[in-house]
Parts: C-alpha cells; structure tokens; sequence
C-alpha cells in the first residue's frame, strides 16, 4: 500500500471514528460526548479534504469510504431527530410559538408534543 | 354542615377512592412487562358539597386513563414501517450475497480461467488439447451464468414466498382490528375493559404498521379506521377488506390486489414493501447487468471469431450462440453448438493459416477491454460492481434498520435526561444539546463533499 493511499485510508477510518463516536453520543443524549468530538470532527474535516486517490485505490479504499457516508448518515439523521425532539419539547412548553406576517404561528405543532412532556 | 353519619359516608367514599387507585397502581405493576400496555392513571375529582357554606363530599374516582408519550409514540409509528422495510430488505439481499458467490471462485473466476484458455490458444494455435480447452472454459462460463441466473431467481422466488406469508399476517391483523372495532364500540357505553381493549387495538395496529405502509383514523367511537397505500381500505369499523396475492405470469411472482385494484406498486414500506423492492426492483436490477455483462461477452467475442478463420482455413463461425438481445442474455449464454462438437472450428486464426494466433489473442485481451459502463470497466470489474452493489444494499438496509430503532431509543433517552427536571432546566438543556449538535453538523457539508470526490477519484 502506498503511502498516500495509507494516509487516505487513516483519514477516512479516523473520520469513521469520531461520526461513529458522535452517532452514539447523539443516541444517547450525552452531551460531553457531543462536545469533545466537535475539536476532532475540526481537524479530521480538514486532513479528509487533504486527502488523494487514483482509480487503482479502489478495492483498498471503498470499504473505508461506505463506512464513513453511512457514519455521517447515521450521524446527520440522529441530529435531526434531536431537533425534531426539541422542537416538540419547545412547543410543549410554549417556547416555539412565533408568529409570521400574517399573524398565524410560524411553526406548527409537532405530532404528540403537548401530550410529549414526561 | 352535615353529620356523624355523613362525616362516616364521605370518609368510606374516599377511602374507597384510594383503594381503587392502589389497585390500579398493582395492576401497572403487574404489567410492567405486556407488551403494548399502557401506564393507567387514575384521575379523583372532588365532590361537590350538597348543601351550602359544605367544604365537600370528600374525593371519588372520576376516570382511570391510559397515558401514552405522544411524541415518542408518534415517532416509532414513524420509524417503524421503513425499520421494517429496511430489515425485511437486509434479510432478503443475505441470500443474494450467499447467491452471488466470494470473489474470484464466481463468475469473475470463470471470465478469467475462459480468456486464460485463450490465451494458452494463443501460445500454442495448433494445439487440440488448447482448442477442447476453450470450449470446456466457454461451457463452464455459460453454465455459471445460468447457475447465477437460477440463484438469483431462487431469491427472488423465496421474497415471493414472504410476500405471500406477510400478506396473510396483514389479512389476519386486519380481521383483528375489525373485530376489536366492535368489541370497543360495545364497551365504550359500559367503559368495562375499554382500556384493555384499546391497548390491544394499539399493539394490532403497531404490528400492521411494521407490515405495510398503513394510515389509521380514530373513530368517534373508540374503534380506528385503517388504510394503506394509495387510500385503500384495509379496515373500516367492523369491515375488514383482505389483500388478494394472485400467482401472476411470467414467472409466477404473486400480484397484490385490493379490491381489484392492482396494489402491489402502492406498497413501499414496511416488510411487505421491502421484500416487494427486493423481489421486483433489487433482483431483477442485479439480473440485468448480468445480463448487461453477457451479451457484451457474446457479442464482442462473437465479432471476433466470425472475423477469423478455424483451423481447418475456414471462416470462422460465432463461438457464442448469437444471442438477439441482452434480455435474457445471461440465462441463454452457451457455446455455439457447432464448435463444441468440433474443436477444429474454434478461431484462432486472422488469416487462413493453422499457425496464426492473432484471434485467439484479440479474444484474450478482451479482458483487460474496458467493455462496460459506458467504457469505464472490464468484463470483471462490471460483475465486481454487482457483487459490490449487492453488498452496499445490504448493508445500507441493515444500518438503516438500526438507525431507525435507534432514534426511536435516542427520543426516549432524551425525554428521560430532561424529565423530572423544572422547565427553565428542560429547556437550556435541549439548548445545550441543539448547540452541540449544530458545532458537529457545520463539518458534515464538507465531510460529505471530500467523500463525494474520494469516491469520484476511485471511480466510483
């Protein structure tokens, strides 16, 4: 393997890593999780736009890059559940009332939100 | 102010209130583990004093209700059907990663011990050994194309089967659900077991919906109103409408109907549309590029042989049975009948002289010819592409599973991390969460667009 090729390889494994790390973090609700793999995710972003590979890499380096679209994936659809839940958790408590132009609430009552609260 | 004994009588009212409510809290605890059960609550309202300047009557029963979590009940009914799609589809495409075959003892393996064989003609055009050796090879790369073939249609024809069975389990749910329409509506006057009820009726709807695409409508009279696809009815109050699976030529794959109507493309998820996405779009997809890569083989080998000349000086005739279209093309491939009785007749030669080899080569090299894609790949690595495809599917559909249980599992972990706390404390608490998130998510449009060009600079 050469050393770009392995560089890449690490780059990508290392940016599988951290949105794997953020997914769990995200389906459990752990904030310190969420915070500490912001710096990482900083760093990684800008090693994995670095990165090169030639069409011969393509058996050593697809593997790494499906794990890390559906980490990202995976990541990115937790996170819109979390704001989907904050919302309803907004609503619930009357913090998500606005009101647009015409005077009508901007945003409407998530399914279940009133009955949502614990 | 009332007397002695209706001092006495509100006290037994209340304590009897009281017993009531320790009855139902046994009988939550007692169903902590039924599936589908709903928490009971009950609700005591105070009773109204009978005279005036009375502080009361003292406390009654007034209702026991079921409490269900809206917003998380929402989003499992949500997450549910496409987690059940998505597994039904992982399941399915198992069975067609086994069918497919490890890489190199598969049809790769078969494409190239046949241009090796070429090759060796090659090497040595006068050869009879070589010569019934590239017949052998062609028959051996025809008979695994329709081995493929004939597995790949084994999987498809085993979704048809759980298709078939699904849409049974749909039809019993659905005189379930009608059946418990009725019993609820006859216990919403006496409101006797209407709970119990209705918590069967929530856990038959929950199953339908990991079943099939369903709509349900609550009904004024407690029962709910059940529809799937397009509107369709599959339940309406005591009426259950049942799915119809029709065996359907050419391949004899079952046909949904509802009806009359032709349903089965109206179904997209839950584990019937998942099976129904492997069976009439995943199967039939990886079926045609094989079909794709055998005709492309047929064809440009064929080109060539009827270019040259057999041993004998001859022109040469198609090695490959000619074949009228890709349709079908990987199910039909075999050596044409002529040359695999007669080794003399494979070409081997570009001009009429038993030593030349300049066709056998041509026919070799064919598999470094970027054939396929538009001319991006090779005979083999268009077949790696299905394999590789196969694959992606099947893992995308199991992760997506798991993502769609997990989020259901993150609301809940959410709700108990901020209940029980006051609701300035909830609400810098999602706050916190919702920045956390955001500080994340700035990276994932440029972490997607550096996966985008990786992905371009492989060739994928």
């Amino acid at each position: 393997m050469s050393t770009t090729l392995q560089e890449t390889c690490v780059s990508v494994q290392s940016i599988t890593d951290v949105l794997t790390r953020l997914g769990d973090a995200l389906a459990n609700g752990d904030l310190d999780g969420m915070l500490s793999a912001e710096p990482l995710l900083a760093d990684l972003t800008h090693a994995l736009q670095r990165a090169a590979a030639t069409p011969a890499d393509r058996a050593a380096l697809l593997p790494h890059l499906t794990a890390a679209r559906l980490a990202l994936l995976r990541a990115s659809a937790l996170g819109q559940s979390l704001a989907q839940f904050k919302h309803a958790s907004d609503y619930a408590q009357g913090l998500a009332q606005q009101y647009d132009r015409a005077g009508k609430t901007s945003q409407r009552e998530p399914s279940g939100a009133l009955r949502a609260r614990g | 102010m009332g007397d002695l004994f209706t001092s006495l009588q509100m006290a037994t009212r209340s304590m009897a209130a009281q017993q009531f409510a320790l009855e139902t809290t046994g009988h939550n605890i007692a169903n902590v583990n039924t599936e589908g059960y709903s928490r009971r609550v009950t609700e005591f309202a105070a009773v109204p004093p009978t005279i005036r300047w009375d502080a009361g009557d003292g406390v009654e029963v007034k209702d026991i209700r079921s409490i269900r979590d809206g917003f998380i009940e929402q989003r499992l009914w949500r997450e549910l059907p496409d987690q059940q799609k998505q597994a039904a589809i992982a399941d399915s495409l198992r069975l067609v990663e086994v069918a497919l075959g490890d890489p190199g003892s598969s049809i790769d393996g078969k494409l190239t011990e046949f241009f090796d064989s070429f090759a060796t003609l090659a090497d040595d055009p006068t050869s009879a050994t070589a010569r019934q050796q590239v017949i052998s090879q062609g028959q051996s790369l025809g008979t695994g194309f329709g081995e493929m073939v004939n597995r790949l249609r084994v999987a498809q024809s085993d979704a048809d089967t759980r298709v078939r069975d699904t849409v049974d389990q749909i039809n019993a749910l659905a005189s379930q659900i009608a059946h418990l329409n009725r019993s609820i509506a006859n216990a919403g006057a006496t409101g006797i077991g209407l709970d119990a009820l209705k918590d069967e009726q929530g856990e038959a709807v929950k199953t339908l919906a990991g079943l099939i695409n369903v709509q349900a409508m609550q009904r004024e009279d407690g029962g709910v109103d059940v529809t799937f696809g397009s509107g369709r009815a599959l339940v309406i109050g005591e009426t259950d409408f049942q799915i119809t699976a029709t065996q359907t030529p050419p391949l004899g794959l079952a046909t949904l109907t509802a009806n009359g109507f032709n349903v089965t493309s109206e179904i997209t998820s839950g584990a019937l549309g998942g099976l129904l996405q492997v069976r009439d779009t995943a199967i039939p997809g990886y079926l045609s590029r094989l079909d794709d890569i055998a005709y492309t083989l047929s064809t440009q080998v064929n080109s060539l042989t009827t270019a040259g000349y057999d041993f004998t000086g001859a022109a040469g005739l198609a090695f490959f049975t000619p074949l009228g279209s890709a349709t079908g093309a990987a199910g039909a491939l075999a050596v044409n009948a002529t040359v695999a009785a007669d080794p003399s007749k494979v070409v081997a030669a570009s001009v009429a002289s038993a030593g030349d080899n300049a066709m056998a080569r041509q026919v070799s090299n064919l598999r470094d010819s970027k054939l396929m894609l538009g001319g991006t790949a090779t005979l083999t690595d268009a077949w790696g592409r299905i394999v590789y495809q196969a694959g992606l599917d099947s893992q995308t559909a199991q992760n997506d599973a798991s993502l769609r249980g997990e989020i259901v599992r993150q609301v809940q972990a959410l709700r108990d991390s901020v209940s029980g706390v006051s609701l300035d404390e909830e609400a810098a608490n999602m706050i916190k969460f919702q920045r956390a998130y955001e500080a994340n998510a700035k990276y994932f449009i440029t972490v997607n667009t550096a996966l985008d060009t990786l992905f371009s600079l492989v060739g994928q």
